[in-house]
């Protein structure tokens, strides 16, 4: 009779049954620590593999690190776009990034590698823990809680929907509190979508580090191999295959100190380097979405001479909308007016705007009224050369008749009220 | 009009009658009524009472008590007799106790849940006013929104879903309904009788895990399941959860006097036992009560018939001077919001008659009507049972009328329709131990949570009865480095999702698609195994497919489809099967006093070689032609019957007929089957063998189509005595003079004196058997 095991090898036609490999001699334990200058931590629930390494603070990564130091609790609030980050100091931060056995996701994905970077006396010190078996896993889950609790805020790339849910994960399956959840986290993946994504398409590490901080990595691994990597690791023990993890991790971290320095930078109001290199509505929406429309007018008209003709009038715009917001109507008015006047683009908004101010705020009918015929016949010449696209214009059109006859009704009982008061003055005069 | 005119009428119509083969009535019955169980929340009775439920029906409340016990309920209830009561007590009951209390809900499709939902909405509104916090219940599946879920996970009491999405979207990311494990009272699987099978084997598979879950969140969970008619709810539930089942099976609900017609169409060639169109007799059947406003649900088997008979009843409303409108289909592929207005207009009565799949055959809410005409056996009994409760109104009398297809299961139920009333011999059957489907939930369990080494799958929550071969499949992966032993725990060690390529009802991927390429524009006609593909739809065959030939262009056996384009030519192909078969173990064998019985093990091996054309009529051999396809494999389960080695002489036959009847008992054992382990003809094939390899005995074995098999062999081996009976049943009942496809098969297979040899053979089974 077959055993179950000859049964499933027939039953179970898995296409590619691996070859045995040679089983490699086990590395000795102690021979690959002191090989990557780790150290083995125990506790009662096994061991965990302790890598430290400090970047002293004039280390350069893209970005050089003491610049870390400078930011400012205002700039972490931009960055989050978040005001509970606004008392928020660089020392306070501790970033994170897992190394994982698969993109997967779900219970089934091991987390064997967990890297921190933090600022420490005057170097980023980075911190990572290793695991070289399963069951270990509990083991370092304590240690790397006994680091978290010491700090208040995460920094991350991704992390708030795929590292510390994972982390979370894996407490629950380990039965150990998970406490970690609430924690003000800093997860540079949206930031830096803000202000790259139109230049970058994709916003990944390697595509931010090439493109922005740049600089290329020598001897990096592609990170699809990595869950490969461990699994052939924890069947024959060679550590070779795995140094590489651990560098690959280390450079991970150190780049999110360098993109929080580039993010801070953008920020700041001083034009170096800054057209280009950023989204500039991606940062005016930044100051605008936290309510700084005062940062935004002034990001806005530092940025505006640097910029190609056409894309300094929508920052006008911009700027117009934020002084209106700030309920300085008279220079949105002017900024309204200097659009109408000279932009060689279209736009209908300046034109609106100023006949609703006029009307409603100013309650110069006769004004408003010839904004709306003025738009009139700029809308008629555009239909005649379709040039703009005879859709916009059509839309404008329809709001506009209904804008228009309201004002001519005005204006004549205006009239008509000014006449009888003519009239009045006069029956009293006579 | 009333039913009872109509009733008259189809008496005194004599054409009719004459092809009616039973009608039975069943009186009118009381309902039977028992208080509230003590142990119910006085603030839920309240609010039944207030709205209309004074008192429970005698099912409701003794299965309401045995949960309320701590026991694990199968409830089996006929249709609308108010079982979603029996489980929406309990649970209420649990989450008015404790705040905290969640249950799960699993039903077959997304439909129903849906429609469970709203249900259990209006029974939660009730409460409105008693208790001062909202009892949140929300379905769960594919459709629900990802910012919805989170809040699903977090706070829903009452959890509504399918076991596709709890195996492959709620259990693999358990820890995301830490809530919900950790205060699972209550598991509520309704309409049990639905897993069978391949299917019931991987659900049986997905609850082992739930319940491991459960037992890592420290919840120990009753189970609540409902089900329609079978021989063995119990059984079948036990097998489901793997935990012993308390049995309510008393009916207190009320109902109409019933009456049920079976129907089989005239014989128009009673040589080849051809019967006129079961669809085309369905429609004058269905037109005489539709024409006269008597609200009417048709049943049909496949989407395309839903399509053909409603053309034709519309026709006849236009015919009766009525409007076509009244008139509505109803089937899969319907828009959501589409269905619900059907549903609503039969409740209200604006719909008289509608036409669908079995698509409205489940508990979806459509009211009570008048009329069932049910087209073709829908395969199995409670299936039959579940579309006919859909006729019956409480104070007024209902109509069921069975209209028989000439498939050899719809000619034994024609002619043998007290099978029907008797106690239902169907069985559900499931093997969650089917090695290659336990094995994909062994793989689906570890990436949920590690294996401890010692660790025996399908434990019950006690503890006891787990698996005893989980340490050596646990082995097997780990020798493939799909998990990984660490001290004490095998652990997942991959990077993908196993649930993912695991789908519950599969079987599926390996079929053939057969496309028509007659017009411009591709169209898929069937689907079929690969088994019957290499006989049936190989290069240059004659395929048969509704009535209609088509010529079988190419069979891309790679990519799995045939394309043919339609033709009319005045032959048929038949293609040669070479057929290996090999018994690999010999499970259980008994002997009886000549013959004897076993089932187990075997290899399949099946190669078609070659195909012949034959004439129309004359049967001449008109050309031939070579097959060039792969041999297929199949190890799975089988049961046999050995005959002695004498048999020929001892029926006085000769060989050549010995081996037509084999083929004969072959074939009508193959059909017969379905109605004893509620599976489909296609989850069989059998095959007669004049001298059997290992024992060179005349054998014949029916085996099953799934890797491994799901238990329907084991099943044979315990009740072949009733299925040779039914197959007498069967045969002799048969109009047809010398076999046709509804009984032994057609005459060019076995024969002459097929028909005859194969009765004496099951009779040899039934008087030999000790």
């Amino acid at each position: 009779m077959p055993s179950i095991k000859e049964k499933l090898r027939v039953l179970d036609e898995l296409s590619n049954p691996k070859t045995g490999k040679a089983f490699k001699e086990k590395e000795p334990l102690s021979q690959y620590i002191a090989e990557i200058e780790a150290d083995l931590q125990y506790n009662p629930h096994g061991y965990v593999i302790v890598r430290e390494k400090n970047f002293p603070l004039d280390y350069v990564h893209g970005a050089c690190l003491e610049n870390f130091k400078k930011i400012s609790g205002r700039e972490f609030s931009l960055i989050a776009k978040n005001r509970d980050y606004d008392q928020i100091l660089p020392e306070q931060i501790l970033f994170f990034d897992t190394e994982t056995t698969g993109l997967a996701g779900g219970t089934g994905t091991f987390i064997f590698l967990v890297g921190f970077g933090y600022l420490k006396d005057k170097s980023i010190h980075i911190k990572q823990y290793f695991i070289d078996e399963y069951k270990n896993e509990y083991a370092m889950l304590v240690e790397i809680s006994k680091l978290l609790t010491r700090f208040k805020v995460l920094g991350s790339f991704n992390g708030k929907s795929y590292d510390l849910p994972l982390l979370r994960t894996r407490f629950i399956l380990n039965r150990i509190p998970f406490e970690f959840e609430n924690y003000v986290h800093l997860d540079l993946l949206h930031p830096s979508r803000r202000l790259w994504k139109k230049k970058l398409g994709k916003c990944d590490l390697q595509n931010i580090e090439h493109n922005i901080l740049g600089f290329r990595r020598s001897d990096d691994i592609p990170g699809a191999e990595i869950p490969a990597r461990y699994f052939s690791f924890l069947q024959n023990r060679d550590f070779a295959p795995i140094k590489p993890i651990l560098q690959h991790n280390a450079m991970d971290i150190l780049t999110l100190f360098s993109i929080a320095i580039y993010l801070s930078n953008a920020f700041q109001f001083t034009m170096e380097n800054k057209i280009g290199e950023y989204d500039i509505f991606g940062l005016l929406k930044t100051f605008e979405d936290m309510g700084l429309y005062r940062d935004s007018i002034k990001m806005s008209g530092q940025s505006v001479k640097r910029l190609p003709r056409e894309q300094s009038f929508e920052i006008l715009m911009r700027s117009a909308r934020n002084h209106k917001k700030l309920g300085e109507l008279a220079k949105a008015e002017e900024i309204w007016i200097y659009i109408v006047e000279n932009s060689p683009r279209f736009y209908a908004e300046p034109y609106l705007e100023l006949a609703k101010l006029y009307e409603h705020k100013w309650k110069k009918i006769r004004d408003a009224l010839h904004v709306v015929e003025r738009l009139e016949k700029r809308l008629a010449i555009i239909r005649e050369l379709e040039r703009e696209g005879s859709f916009s214009a059509q839309l404008v059109n329809d709001d506009l008749q209904c804008r228009k006859s309201r004002l001519e009704k005005k204006l004549a009982k205006e009239i008509n009220s000014d006449r009888k008061k003519h009239d009045n003055g006069k029956t009293v005069s006579a | 009009m009333k039913i009872e005119q109509v009733l008259d009428i189809l008496q005194r119509d004599e054409s009719f009658m004459r092809c009616v083969t039973s009608w039975k009535s069943f009186p009118a019955r009381d309902a039977q009524f028992m208080p509230y169980p003590e142990a119910i929340d006085k603030r839920l009775v309240d609010a039944l009472v207030k709205h209309g439920i004074k008192n429970l029906y005698t099912h409701q409340a003794v299965a309401v008590d045995s949960i309320l016990h701590g026991k694990n309920t199968v409830i089996v209830t006929p249709t609308a007799s108010g079982k979603t009561l029996c489980y929406n007590i309990p649970v209420l009951n649990a989450v008015l106790q404790t705040k905290e209390a969640r249950a799960l809900y699993l039903f077959p499709t997304k439909a129903l849940s849906q429609d469970q939902l709203s249900e259990l909405h209006r029974v939660v509104s009730l409460l409105d006013g008693a208790i001062d916090f909202p009892i949140k219940s929300y379905t769960f599946d594919g459709d629900t929104p990802q910012s919805a879920r989170k809040s699903i996970r977090s706070s829903g009491h009452i959890v509504v879903t399918n076991p596709d999405m709890l195996h492959s979207g709620i259990l693999p990311h358990h820890t995301l309904w830490v809530k919900l494990f950790e205060n699972l009272r209550y598991i509520v699987i309704d309409e049990i009788h639905q897993y069978r099978g391949v299917f019931g084997s991987h659900v049986a598979n997905v609850i082992r895990r739930l319940k491991r879950i459960c037992n890592f969140y420290g919840s120990n969970p009753l189970f609540i399941n409902c089900s329609a008619t079978i021989a063995n709810p119990r059984e079948l539930a036990e097998h489901l959860t793997g935990e012993p089942m308390e049995l309510v099976d008393q009916n207190g609900a009320p109902s109409g006097k019933k009456h049920f017609i079976v129907y089989n169409p005239p014989v128009v060639n009673r040589e080849l036992g051809i019967r006129r169109s079961y669809i085309k007799e369905t429609r004058k059947i269905a037109a005489k009560f539709i024409s006269r406003l008597l609200q009417t649900i048709v049943f049909v088997r496949s989407r395309m018939n839903v399509e053909i008979l409603l053309t034709y009843l519309k026709d006849e409303m236009k015919f009766a001077k009525k409007s076509p409108h009244l008139v509505r289909g109803y089937r899969g592929g319907y828009l959501p919001l589409q269905r619900r207005e059907i549903e609503k207009g039969l409740r209200e009565g604006k719909i008289i008659g509608v036409v669908s799949t079995n698509a409205l055959e489940l508990g979806i809410d459509v009211g009570q009507l008048q009329i069932c005409v049910i087209a073709g056996y829908p395969g199995t009994i409670s299936s039959t049972l579940q579309q006919a409760g859909r006729a019956g109104r409480r104070l007024e009398s209902s109509l069921v009328v069975i209209v028989s297809s000439s498939a050899p299961l719809d000619q034994y139920i024609a002619n043998n329709p007290e099978y029907l009333y008797l106690k239902s011999p169907e069985a559900g059957i499931i093997d969650p131990d089917n090695l290659l489907i336990l094995l994909s939930h062994i793989k689906c369990a570890a990436f949920e949570l590690p294996f401890r080494v010692d660790e025996r799958f399908g434990a019950r929550f006690d503890g006891s009865s787990g698996l005893e071969s989980t340490p050596e499949i646990l082995e097997y992966l780990g020798e493939k480095n799909i998990i990984h032993l660490s001290d004490d725990k095998w652990h997942w060690m991959a990077e993908t999702y196993p649930a993912e390529s695991v789908s519950l009802r599969s079987a599926a991927e390996e079929n053939v698609v057969i496309i028509d390429k007659t017009q411009t524009h591709e169209r898929v006609i069937g689907e079929i195994d690969l088994f019957a593909a290499q006989l049936m739809v190989h290069n240059e065959a004659i395929y048969i497919h509704e009535g209609q030939q088509f010529y079988v262009d190419n069979l891309d056996w790679e990519r799995r489809k045939a394309y043919v384009h339609s033709v009319q030519v005045d032959h048929y192909t038949d293609a040669q099967l070479k057929v290996d078969l090999k018994i690999l173990e010999v499970f259980e064998d008994k002997q009886d006093n000549l013959g004897s019985v076993g089932y187990g093990e075997i290899k399949v091996a099946s190669l078609a070689t070659m195909y012949k054309k034959i004439k129309f009529n004359t049967h001449e051999n008109v050309g031939w032609g070579k097959i060039n396809l792969p041999e297929l494999e199949l190890h799975t389960s089988s049961f046999w019957y050995i005959f002695p080695e004498n048999i020929a002489d001892f029926l006085e036959i000769d060989n050549q007929q010995l081996g037509d009847g084999l083929k004969g008992v072959a074939n009508v054992l193959g059909n017969v089957v379905p109605l004893y382990v509620m599976g489909d003809p296609r989850d069989f094939s059998s095959q007669p063998n004049v001298r059997a390899p290992l024992w060179q005995r005349p054998t014949v074995f029916v085996w099953e189509r799934y890797p491994g098999g799901v238990g329907f062999s084991k099943k044979l081996f315990h009740i072949y005595g009733d299925v040779a009976k039914a197959s007498i049943d069967l045969i002799s009942k048969c109009g047809c003079i010398n076999g046709c496809p509804s009984c032994v098969g057609p005459l060019e297979e076995v024969g002459e004196h097929g028909k005859r040899t194969a009765l004496l053979l099951l009779q040899f089974i039934i008087d030999d058997k000790t």
